[in-house]
């Protein structure tokens, strides 16, 4: 199997667990692509996670940068593609049945049943990226990040700032305590 | 597919703790909605947003373009999109765009609008691929990108704690969260079991619950 159709199938079906969003999922992708398939190493994953977010559109397209590491443009294609057709079909499919099944018992358990799930993969996925952090930084830096990282986070809750400030921000902080 | 013009309601929105602006329940406000846009319309329409917005926080802005600034669709149709895009599966920005094209432009709408709103990002990552694999082996990147990435670590962080605060009420919902939590993060399961072994029972659970409230 060419990478890219690896790349479409890959993302494909990881798309399809991505309830409650792409970054449900973040473990997984991380755990697929990196110790799997060996596609990328885990330092270049988080490196393409974290420029993914001052990128242009939908987070959760770093998938992108995974293919074009993989296989260049078409492997970008191929990546970002399956991640989000799959969805999309089912979405437009689904519509026309919505209005019906909006007001039903299932839809409502649906909705409450999957979001305690949903919130232990996201943070399944926070703690993915933790992991690859400490990988690479020890000591007081590690330390000093780690703070950085809190002072983020309570910004991200307490205030209305795009994320893409936060990141560009955070970011230069942190390169400051990486060179200090 | 052709939308008359009918009335539009324009819902109240509020700002949540990540930031992101969120539809609440639409009011009516009385403006006319505007005629539906032609394809090259929506296209340029969605292919802007996906260009300009960054940061991930999608929703409000889609909502601002479609409800507001162009009066596409109604506050309420905004809505019920955003509800369901939020409980299908995928990126949740993108099954909005899906729906929202459907709505005014049919099939090839929704797939103009999957064009456009996908491109940019994938152009955009492309070019971030190139450069961490141009510079992958300077030590100077390397500190600036590890500098970078304790920010994104922290955006991660603080997203999480606004969804799982607005996810979990109660002991079991925590209970079940945190056992989704060891069995992904700690004993890496596959999400997709994770899904079955945690999910399903509590879906049952929720829906057995309801079925003898309502009996």
């Amino acid at each position: 199997m060419s990478d890219i159709v690896g790349l479409f199938l890959t993302f494909a079906g990881l798309s399809l667990l991505a309830v409650g969003g792409g970054d449900s999922i973040l473990a997984q992708v991380e755990r697929d692509v990196v110790d799997r398939h060996h596609w990328i190493t885990q330092a270049a994953f988080v490196h393409l996670y974290t420029l993914g977010k001052l990128a242009p559109g939908p987070s959760t397209m770093y998938v992108a940068g995974v293919g074009f590491f993989v296989d260049g443009i078409g492997g970008a294609i191929a990546a970002g593609i399956g991640f989000v057709l799959p969805t999309s079909i089912l979405v437009f499919v689904a519509e026309s049945f919505w209005q019906q099944w909006r007001g039903t018992q299932w839809k409502s358990a649906i909705q409450l049943g999957l979001a305690p799930v949903t919130s232990g993969l996201i943070v399944a996925g926070v703690f993915a990226l933790v992991s690859a952090q400490v990988s690479q930084v020890q000591g007081w830096k590690l330390v000093e990040l780690a703070v950085l990282s809190i002072c983020i986070a309570v910004v991200a809750l307490r205030t209305r700032i795009n994320p893409a400030f936060l990141i560009l921000g955070g970011g230069a902080v942190g390169s400051l305590v990486m060179f200090v | 597919m052709v939308v008359p013009i009918r009335l539009m309601s324009r819902g109240p929105r509020k700002v949540n703790e990540s930031g992101a602006m969120e539809p609440t329940a639409p009011r009516d406000s009385g403006s006319a909605l505007q005629a539906p846009p032609s394809q090259a319309e929506l296209f340029w329409a969605v292919l802007v947003i996906g260009t300009t917005c960054f940061g991930g926080a999608m929703t409000g802005f889609i909502e601002k373009v479609f409800v507001h600034d162009k009066a596409w669709v109604s506050g309420e149709e905004f809505f019920v999109s955003v509800e369901m895009a939020r409980v299908m599966p995928g990126p949740n920005a993108v099954n909005l765009i899906v729906l929202l094209a459907k709505r005014l432009g049919g099939a090839p709408g929704a797939a103009l609008a999957f064009v456009a709103i996908i491109s940019p990002a994938i152009a955009a990552n492309c070019l971030m691929g190139e450069l961490i694999s141009r510079l992958t082996y300077s030590t100077t990147f390397s500190n600036i990108i590890v500098g970078f990435g304790a920010a994104a670590v922290g955006l991660a962080a603080g997203g999480s704690v606004s969804i799982v605060r607005s996810g979990l009420g109660g002991f079991v919902p925590i209970l079940i969260a945190g056992a989704a939590f060891v069995a992904v993060a700690i004993l890496h399961l596959n999400v997709l079991a994770a899904l079955l072994i945690f999910g399903l029972p509590t879906v049952l659970g929720y829906l057995y619950m309801a079925r003898r409230r309502a009996a």
